[in-house]
């Protein structure tokens, strides 16, 4: 299909992928910004009270984010299709790492609604059923962590890897593939230190403005390949 | 391996892939005969029902797992027999399909869980009941499944979706066999979405119609292409 390095104009695979990175990004900033959230991250029962109070909200949110992550992997499909040989083991790698993340997006943001949903059951359990119905939030919520802080890790990986392909291959423009390396490899590391410390504030915090650069970053790639391909 | 762009006589990966897909049919349909009858529009009635057949209920779990394997297996036979037209959309959708196959392999484990978890529960002393029965609902369809498995049927269905406007755009594959595919994918889609608000239970009965014509979706593909790809010289 891509034996040519670069943006091939006219090639559908990336024209999908531009046309998935653009409507991945945006969809994936609309998801962000209607997620509910409580104002302090260490306190799981406020955290998921607030996703299970609006749980409506909290399913468009997810679903909205997940659209946007399968549309992302298509993007990053054409990103490591049109990188054929220098950095191309970078972009295979990445691209392989980017699907293994997306998997666990999907697992995370299941957990997400299902969270929402068993706080909306403990809410409006009887008295007696109550602790029961909080067992079941709890070990959710719990279980979400550990999910989070490896799909941070893995998805942001995958990225970098990316952008180390992009820088290789002489493909993109260098300030483009420098961003990308830049933006993506510290959302990795911040993975790796949530695993350890748990949820705080702090980190949370650098994540969401890291994972907005690098939404933009995604887009302005898209905007970039798209005005080549198509 | 399929350099060549259509079904390759003799080529491995068609031969294979074909086999794959009548097996993946067989499976699915074994595995799928006793969840087809059996009655869990809600969460109580299926828990009891699960209780009673809770080893039927891995047996199942399992052959469900394997035939989506088979059936994932096949379709990357068909993702290599296309290589211009429409190339893009079939690769695109292997990529998804294969995610969609761990996350469905993800579900049955909770399935099989679901069981053990079950029969746990039962065997329990009254001490213990409360305790194993949040177990239960964890592995359950308003536990970690009611999230995952509206997911699970977008991404496969979107996937189909996609390998049949691949097969479609390709040429080579009856159009007839492009289109039905298509379809399943644009109504697996939209079920999936719904399934997210509404839970796994509202609309489980739409899902079994549609998996079932989906399993003889891949037996006809499976045919289609076994006829070309095992063929003997004349």
């Amino acid at each position: 299909m891509m034996a040519q390095q670069g943006i091939v104009k006219g090639d559908a695979l990336q024209r999908i992928g531009s046309a998935g990175f653009i409507l991945g990004a945006i969809l994936i900033v609309i998801g962000n910004i209607l997620l509910p959230r409580a104002v302090d991250a260490r306190n799981v029962q406020e955290m998921v009270t607030a996703m299970g109070q609006r749980q409506f909200l909290t399913q468009i949110s997810a679903l909205l984010i997940m659209i946007g992550i399968w549309a992302v992997m298509t993007g990053a499909a054409g990103i490591y299709r049109s990188i054929t040989t220098g950095g191309a083991a970078w972009a295979r790698l990445g691209f392989y790492f980017v699907v293994v993340g997306t998997a666990l997006w999907i697992v995370n943001l299941a957990l997400d609604m299902a969270s929402a949903s068993a706080v909306a059951n403990w809410l409006a359990a009887p008295a007696t059923g109550r602790d029961a119905a909080y067992d079941v939030v709890s070990a959710l919520s719990a279980f979400g962590l550990g999910v989070f802080s490896m799909n941070i890790t893995v998805y942001w990986m995958a990225f970098a890897f990316l952008g180390v392909g992009m820088v290789r291959s002489a493909a993109y423009p260098r300030w483009l593939s420098w961003a990308g390396l830049i933006l993506n490899a510290p959302v990795a590391s911040l993975g790796i230190i949530q695993i350890v410390t748990g949820r705080l504030n702090t980190l949370n915090l650098i994540f969401m403005v890291l994972s907005l650069l690098s939404a933009l970053w995604i887009l302005a790639t898209g905007i970039w390949v798209a005005r080549k391909a198509w | 391996m399929a350099q060549q762009e259509g079904i390759v006589r003799g080529d491995p990966l068609q031969k294979i892939g074909s086999a794959s897909l009548i097996i993946g049919f067989i499976l699915l349909t074994i595995g799928g005969i006793w969840p087809l009858f059996v009655d869990f529009s809600d969460i109580q009635t299926g828990q009891r029902v699960f209780g009673e057949h809770a080893v039927l209920l891995q047996a199942c779990a399992l052959l469900l797992t394997f035939g989506f394997w088979a059936a994932t297996i096949g379709m990357a036979g068909v993702h290599r027999s296309i290589i211009a037209g429409g190339a893009a959309w079939a690769r695109l959708s292997f990529y998804f399909l294969v995610m969609g196959t761990t996350l469905w392999t993800i579900g049955m484990s909770l399935d099989i869980s679901y069981a053990a978890a079950l029969l746990n529960w039962q065997a329990a002393p009254e001490a213990g009941k409360e305790a194993a029965h949040n177990v239960v609902v964890m592995f359950s369809g308003v536990g970690f499944g009611r999230g995952l498995f509206p997911l699970e049927v977008i991404v496969i269905w979107m996937a189909y979706a996609f390998m049949a406007i691949g097969m479609i755009r390709s040429g080579i594959y009856a159009r007839w066999l492009g289109w039905v595919g298509l379809i399943l994918g644009l109504v697996g889609v939209p079920l999936g979405i719904s399934q997210t608000f509404t839970g796994r239970e509202a609309s489980l009965n739409i899902f079994k119609g549609l998996l079932v014509i989906t399993t003889f979706w891949f037996l006809a593909v499976g045919i289609w292409v076994g006829r070309k790809a095992w063929r003997r010289a004349r």
